[in-house]
């Protein structure tokens, strides 16, 4: 007998990062990822990969924009900010360790609020409503 | 042919499509250096990147949701103001097919429809050319 | 010989071919050609100290790496995790750079 979930959240991994900052702008997988919490009245998001970098601050990174023309196009994702407001709304958010570590990543570089996947504390894909990849 | 066009230092081929890598945004990035260093530019934009300058788009990106007042611009207005701040050392290229079997041949001002079998002219043309992505 | 600038934009999140374009610029490097590789866009990952040894093997053989610094701070990478030898840069030395003459360019 398949295993009933024990939650009625979904969860969204996410693993491609960096998609079109020019042409995304706000509209990034975290807007589509908000949007999903508000309908869904709160949800889990796993970031693997290169997206693990959305949950990991670096003071030393001054916000960037862009120079195109004449003009400076500072309306580029910003995907930690767009994390933090994730969390503030009830989201919850992991990264994986192994891919944290893989990029060097120090322990003490991760959002508060974010959780650290690894083999023995994870999302459990059984005790969710739906895993989606977006 | 080749004679027809206008040398260019640098070609910019963007070959592989939007929201898929930040492909776009380095060739905003790689453009905007070099013309502000007085080199010469030519854009080509072939599949699904000739849509980017799409006369559909508009000046702005649909409202955000959740920051109404901003307004977000296009990569067609992003487009048309590389070329107005560049007049003669800018020259936008899109490939003709690519834009018909999309739908979108219909271009902002400025840009101009080539066939793809006219390309190698456009390498001819320059004194490099980078491919970004692929179709 | 030859000067060659390449440009690694994919990394190895997106398969083997970021490794195998590095190959290629040690290949171009020993061969006695000039080579600057540039790691942008996901490609920076490729260039920080716990990345795998590709890069080494390019600065090995005698070219230079830099890492695209606008990349670098999209991504929230310091400069600091880079290997050593790898050089944060920005975009209007890349246009220099391309401009030189006889200077070849290859992007992948």
């Amino acid at each position: 007998m398949a295993p009933q979930p024990t939650t009625g959240r979904r969860l969204l991994v996410v693993e491609r990062a960096y998609r079109g900052s020019v042409e995304t702008q706000f509209a990034d997988v975290l807007y589509l990822a908000r949007e999903l919490n508000r309908q869904q009245d709160g949800l889990d998001i796993l970031l693997r990969g290169l997206a693990v970098t959305f949950a990991t601050a670096d003071d030393d990174a001054p916000a960037r924009s862009l120079r195109i023309g004449r003009i400076d196009l500072d309306t580029l994702p910003d995907p930690r900010a767009s994390l933090r407001t994730l969390l503030a709304e009830g989201a919850g958010v992991w990264a994986e360790e192994a891919d944290l570590t893989g990029l060097g990543t120090a322990p003490d570089r991760l959002l508060p609020g974010v959780r650290r996947a690894r083999p023995d504390s994870r999302p459990d894909w059984s005790a969710y409503q739906g895993v989606h990849f977006l | 042919m080749a004679g027809l066009l206008p040398r260019a230092d640098v070609l910019i081929a963007i070959m592989g499509a939007p929201h898929t890598g930040d492909l776009v945004t380095s060739a905003f990035r790689l453009s905007q250096a070099l013309l502000a260093r007085g080199a010469r530019v030519h854009l080509w934009t072939c599949g699904h990147a000739t849509g980017l300058t799409r006369q559909a788009l508009g000046p702005a990106k649909p409202r955000n949701v959740v920051d109404w007042a901003r307004e977000y611009p296009t990569t067609a207005a992003l487009a048309a103001e590389l070329l107005a701040a560049f007049p003669t050392t800018l020259h936008w290229y899109a490939c003709r097919f690519c834009s018909q079997e999309r739908g979108a041949d219909a271009h902002i001002p400025g840009i101009r429809l080539r066939a793809p079998f006219k390309f190698t002219e456009h390498l001819d043309a320059a004194d490099k050319a980078f491919f970004l992505g692929v179709c | 010989m030859a000067e060659y600038l390449l440009v690694e934009s994919q990394g190895s999140y997106a398969g083997p071919g970021a490794e195998a374009f590095l190959g290629d610029a040690v290949r171009l490097a020993r061969a006695g050609h000039g080579v600057a590789v540039l790691l942008i866009e996901n490609g920076v990952t490729e260039g920080l100290a716990a990345a795998g040894p590709a890069v080494g093997r390019v600065l090995a053989a005698g070219g230079e790496v830099w890492a695209d610094a606008f990349s670098l701070d999209q991504r929230a990478l310091s400069a600091q995790r880079l290997a050593p030898g790898v050089r944060a840069v920005e975009m209007d030395e890349v246009a220099e750079r391309l401009l030189r003459p006889g200077v070849r360019g290859v992007w992948h």
